[in-house]
């Protein structure tokens, strides 16, 4: 019972916000293990009033902790972290931007001939595929919103956020442009044989699910490295 | 912690529980429980604080300078290693009696007034 009763409370100081629970975590954590102790040898109602007590004097603090926190934050910081965020927003469309730009691509005819001719024909492509490349990253960008969000929560790391937004927005370009050569040598090579695709009715409706399955898979493994990450570099007790 | 000190009466009046504190640690160096244990031992059960509260206070007073970590175990043979003990500082204790003689002087003033039992 004793060991729940200490369980249960280090879960409940998950309310306090993560620096103040890093550095006064355990040590809060041992004064209430001290008066639980103490309180068990004075009976069950002892214990209850400990509770009792130990309940809203967490509640309190820790809304007034996170409060704290948010007015001693420097306006630079502030700044610093909210435009991190915004840009970390803005660089995920892109991400998957591209990421369609590629799926699209991916069931389309090589532009095999000329150099000049392959460079025409991937740019007047690019300037066609306005329902896979701009349709999906709308719906998807819902989906990174959420994972960003989480992201967020687990981190008040500015410099993770603008390295996250960094990333994505060169990762992006970088793809793309490695992704249409590598496409032409394989083609080229005979590596895979293109028969063109005409999408009836049925195939279409398979197409699209199986491109957000892909999508939402890639997110998913983001997701869980952006995790690992964060886990990794700071002990935190996820509930 | 910072070595520039705020001037003593911008401190005052202190929240109960900071001056509280600030009175068990003026007799001795002590750790979180021992503060909270003492804090209801001097007011006869009638302050009791709790976990959150003190460490809050803890973490502002530290801030400001008031008390300071101790590495030393008044009482190795009945602590543990993950105690953290503290320790009034000089301008803590400054700051203490000027918060007492703040009190001394409301209480005067309760006490002409009729308002102290056996005044």
């Amino acid at each position: 019972m004793h060991h729940i009763s200490i369980r249960l409370y280090r879960l409940l100081l998950q309310l306090y916000p993560a620096g103040f629970r890093r550095e006064y975590g355990d040590l809060i954590e041992q004064a209430f293990r001290d008066r639980l102790r103490d309180a068990r040898h004075q009976g069950i109602v002892a214990v209850g009033m400990c509770w009792l007590r130990a309940l809203s004097d967490l509640i309190v603090n820790a809304l007034g902790e996170r409060l704290t926190v948010v007015q001693t934050q420097s306006f630079k910081h502030r700044t610093l972290r909210g435009a991190g965020f915004v840009a970390l927003v803005l660089s995920y469309p892109l991400l998957w931007y591209g990421i369609c730009i590629i799926l699209a691509f991916y069931a389309e005819p090589t532009g095999i001939g000329s150099p000049a001719g392959t460079v025409q024909y991937y740019v007047a492509r690019l300037a066609r595929i306005s329902v896979l490349a701009y349709g999906l990253p709308t719906v998807i960008a819902g989906i990174s919103l959420l994972i960003v969000a989480r992201a967020v929560v687990y981190s008040q790391r500015t410099a993770l956020l603008w390295l996250l937004a960094l990333t994505n927005t060169l990762v992006t370009p970088v793809t793309i442009l490695l992704f249409f050569p590598v496409r032409e040598l394989v083609h080229g090579l005979g590596l895979v044989t293109y028969k063109p695709l005409y999408y009836p009715p049925m195939a279409f409706f398979i197409w699209i699910p199986v491109m957000v399955a892909q999508i939402v898979f890639l997110l998913w493994l983001h997701h869980r490295i952006v995790r690992w990450a964060l886990l990794s570099r700071k002990k935190i007790i996820l509930i | 912690m910072s070595d520039l000190y705020l001037p003593v009466n911008s401190l005052l009046p202190l929240k109960p529980a900071v001056f509280h504190i600030l009175l068990v640690l003026a007799e001795s160096e002590q750790h979180g429980y021992g503060i909270m244990r003492e804090i209801e031992h001097l007011t006869g059960g009638q302050m009791k604080i709790g976990p959150g509260t003190l460490y809050r206070s803890i973490k502002q007073m530290l801030e400001l300078g008031l008390i300071e970590e101790s590495d030393q175990r008044p009482d190795p043979e009945l602590d543990d290693e993950r105690r953290n003990y503290y320790r009034l500082t000089d301008y803590g204790r400054r700051v203490t009696q000027a918060e007492s003689n703040r009190l001394l002087l409301l209480v005067k003033v309760a006490q002409r007034r009729g308002l102290v039992e056996g005044s």
